[in-house]
């Protein structure tokens, strides 16, 4: 799976660069997340723009990386689409995550 | 049962692969763009279908590949019927509910199970049923076309 990273702070954005993120592709990203928040980043921002399709272990391998995180840092999701927004609602994760619309709204809300 | 009359039926294949199961996602995506289905509808549909063969693959297959999971659908103006079928182990228990978690405690956030709860949560009917060594799980919904 092709993921971007950057840094833009002590901010780390990730950017799937896949239009699919499910059951085939779900466990080497949630390995990617993982790694990366062992590396010591706290705040994440994932931008899901490019993503038009998440499926159930997808959502868990987001829903995973956010309690690898823990209580002590951010994670926090941007770019989503409106289909795949849907399955946030339906498992009710959109009351977990802080979703914003771009990643400069996701930067700002970071840094506060 | 007889199907209605101007009702149309498509079967294919899918390889208990879960790479495969994106084929599956596309091919009932391409068939709810022919019914001009919204594309939150289509997306739902396309979740329904790849949530089933997913659970196919991993559960009745234990991700073993080299096994069928048989996609049927049959459409009408009103409706859409999807069966999902496969020859393993049958399911034992049909979970479907979502654990009543406190958004606010990391721990009790659910990471797997969701499937069948989606499927249930997006379809107006589910069953599942095994005769002999075939298990089928179908999923009807009504169409509201945009």
């Amino acid at each position: 799976m092709e993921i971007e990273e950057r840094k833009a702070g002590d901010v780390l954005v990730v950017i799937p660069r896949e239009r699919r993120i499910d059951a085939s592709v779900s466990t080497g990203f949630k390995g990617r997340m993982v790694d990366w928040i062992n590396q010591g980043n706290r705040r994440i921002v994932l931008d899901l723009s490019e993503v038009d399709f998440i499926d159930s272990s997808g959502l868990g391998a987001i829903v995973s990386s956010l309690k690898t995180l823990g209580n002590d840092g951010d994670l926090v999701i941007c770019g989503i689409r409106e289909t795949v927004m849907g399955l946030f609602k339906i498992t009710r994760m959109n009351r977990v995550f802080q979703i914003f619309a771009d990643q400069p709204e996701a930067l700002k809300a970071l840094e506060q | 049962m007889p199907e209605p009359l101007s009702s149309k039926r498509i079967t294919f294949l899918v390889d208990s692969k879960l790479k495969n199961v994106s084929l599956a996602g596309v091919a009932i995506r391409g068939i709810c763009s022919y019914l001009s289905l919204g594309e939150v509808d289509a997306y739902y549909l396309e979740l329904c279908v790849v949530e089933a063969v997913n659970n196919a693959i991993k559960h009745a297959y234990d991700n073993e590949e080299g096994h069928i999971v048989e996609v049927d659908i049959t459409y009408s103006s009103e409706e859409i019927v999807l069966d999902i079928s496969d020859r393993g182990r049958p399911m034992s228990l049909y979970h479907s509910a979502l654990p009543d978690y406190d958004p606010e405690d990391l721990k009790a956030l659910p990471e797997h199970g969701l499937g069948l709860y989606i499927i249930n949560t997006v379809m107006d009917n589910v069953t599942y049923t095994s005769e002999g060594d075939r298990n089928t799980l179908r999923m009807k919904k009504k169409l509201y076309r945009s």
